[in-house]
């Protein structure tokens, strides 16, 4: 099996079959809509804030292959309870692991360095994490 | 073709022995665009190395040897769409650049606001983009002729589309680059020109698979490309009936088409050279000339068996798969398979299969409306040549059947 393969087994696949962030928050929810139009992937994400204004809650719904799908919802069991500030690093960190920067600690989000030999592929893994950096810097031009 | 000559034919391929992960390459995206035979390669190397110069200017005996063998191309290009004269034949960049001088030239100034251009739901963007350009700076409307469930020309919503007379150009696909679809041209070209409407096919697919006899069809302009005819990027096709050719102002302006420049006014070279501003594609020029004497020495019959029978075995092999679904189905189609895969997006197909060495293309083909009609956001495609083998089939097919493990 090569690494590709090994990622969708091993990451993707459980987490597109059954995304368990994949929800809309509805009314009142800062909300982010990134797309591909080469591909035509799709994806929004929203969040509220608790009291101390960490990431409280944070959903998403999109449009999009496994790749995208897996990616958005790790991403949002990864970064909820964080504050912005680590929320944002984190998205950084996420989207230079793929343009050849450093691996991130966590070893799931890691897994998705193995894109780094699929340009065509690498921006369904960090659209949502483009969303995410809208929201916690709250520039919300989401360059798609 | 036989297996004997099949070898024979990928023996002229250089790139088709190449590894992919360390696995024989299956290419079969050569509806994107097809490999180049050996033939090709060394016309152009050979230019580069021992004749090349700036062509139909200059006054020595390399620019005099280059232009012949450029134009030599041009007499290659007539014969192989059986055009009338070698003057209809204009070279351009790629169909996409044939459709815009169509667009331009005919359409800003010889449609009148009112009249309008019918096009069908299957075009490739390069063949509904321009027509929008035209239709929202010179008033022409745009209409669209409606295609079956199969994937087929809407034969009556076409004749009503063209009822009120206003119709001026239909432009319109031979061979659709997702369904295979191939329109019954000849049928297309006699209604529309009944209707008063003259037409324009986009044979960027068709004429790779079979042979196009313009003045057989009776069409008014064709349009190709030549890097998917096994042939370089950068140079295609504009055939045109030379009395509309004259009757068309130029698309761009600049050296070599014109016949003389004052300050106060410039008069047009005649055509084809009206058409062709500036220094040409000249070596994929002639590199397009080495493709046509590729495509004429194994020859269309031969070419369209073989093609015909890969994409019976690919549509029944394929269409075997739990899950999958083929669209497309059009009574005369040809080798371009696109199809899905029930709880697998496209591009996780793509990237999958080419980690085991195969090359399809995902995506909406550049073809969105049709991949709305179809309610679909994108399809895997398998497109096949003169060099697909059953092999390769079988890889696809083994290939997939690998996908839905992983992902069904």
């Amino acid at each position: 099996m090569n690494a590709v393969e090994s990622l969708y087994q091993s990451v993707i696949l459980k987490h597109s079959r059954a995304p368990r962030f994949r929800v809309e928050l509805g009314q009142g929810a800062a909300a982010c809509h990134c797309r591909n139009p080469l591909c035509g992937d799709d994806v929004t994400v929203q969040w509220r804030a608790g009291p101390a204004g960490a990431i409280a809650e944070i959903g998403f719904t999109a449009e999009g292959c496994a790749i995208l799908i897996a990616s958005s919802d790790l991403m949002a069991e990864s970064v909820l309870g964080l504050d912005r500030d680590r929320a944002l690093k984190k998205a950084r960190a996420f989207r230079a692991m793929l343009d050849d920067g450093p691996e991130i600690a966590e070893p799931t989000l890691a897994s998705f360095a193995a894109l780094r030999d699929y340009p065509a592929r690498k921006r369904c893994a960090t659209l949502p994490w483009q969303a995410l950096e809208s929201l916690m810097s709250g520039d919300m031009k989401c360059q798609s | 073709m036989n297996t004997p000559d099949l070898a024979a034919i990928r023996a002229q391929f250089p790139i088709l022995s190449e590894k992919i992960y360390g696995k024989d390459l299956v290419y079969l995206d050569n509806g994107a665009s097809a490999q180049k035979p050996r033939a090709v390669i060394d016309a152009m190397v050979h230019a580069m190395e021992h004749q090349y110069a700036n062509i139909h200017r200059g006054l020595h005996w390399m620019s005099e040897r280059t232009t012949d063998v450029y134009e030599q191309t041009r007499d290659l290009a007539a014969g192989l769409m059986n055009a009338a004269s070698r003057e209809e034949i204009i070279f351009v960049r790629n169909s996409t650049e044939a459709i815009n001088l169509v667009a331009h030239s005919f359409g800003r100034h010889l449609l009148k606001p009112g009249q309008a251009v019918l096009i069908s739901e299957m075009e490739h963007h390069s063949n509904i983009v321009p027509w929008q350009m035209l239709r929202d700076a010179c008033g022409i409307e745009l209409r669209v002729a409606p295609i079956t469930d199969d994937g087929e020309l809407d034969f009556p919503a076409f004749e009503a589309l063209l009822a009120d007379g206003k119709v001026g150009l239909v432009a319109i696909t031979h061979m659709s680059n997702v369904l295979g679809t191939y329109l019954p041209a000849e049928r297309v070209i006699q209604t529309a020109h009944a209707a008063g409407a003259l037409v324009l096919l986009d044979g960027s697919q068709a004429i790779v698979h079979r042979a196009v006899d313009v003045q057989t069809l009776g069409c008014d302009f064709y349009a190709w490309t030549g890097h998917k005819l096994y042939g370089p990027t950068g140079i295609g096709v504009l055939w045109g009936r030379k009395a509309l050719l004259e009757a068309m102002p130029p698309f761009l302006g600049g050296g070599d088409m014109i016949s003389s420049v004052t300050f106060a006014h410039s008069e047009w070279a005649r055509v084809p050279h009206k058409f062709e501003a500036g220094t040409p594609a000249i070596l994929e020029g002639i590199g397009l000339g080495a493709a046509i004497k590729f495509v004429q020495n194994l020859g269309y019959d031969a070419i369209a068996a073989h093609e015909a029978a890969l994409t019976e075995y690919g549509l029944a092999h394929i269409g075997e798969i739990p899950g999958l679904t083929i669209w497309g189905h059009a009574k005369d189609r040809g080798g371009v398979i696109s199809f899905t895969m029930d709880g697998a997006h496209p591009h996780d197909i793509a990237t999958l299969l080419d980690r085991q060495g195969i090359a399809v293309r995902a995506g909406h083909h550049c073809a969105e409306p049709l991949m709305r009609r179809l309610g679909l956001n994108a399809t895997a495609r398998a497109s096949f040549a003169a060099y697909t083998t059953y092999g390769e089939i079988d890889a696809l097919v083994a290939g997939l059947r690998r996908v839905r493990e992983f992902l069904a």
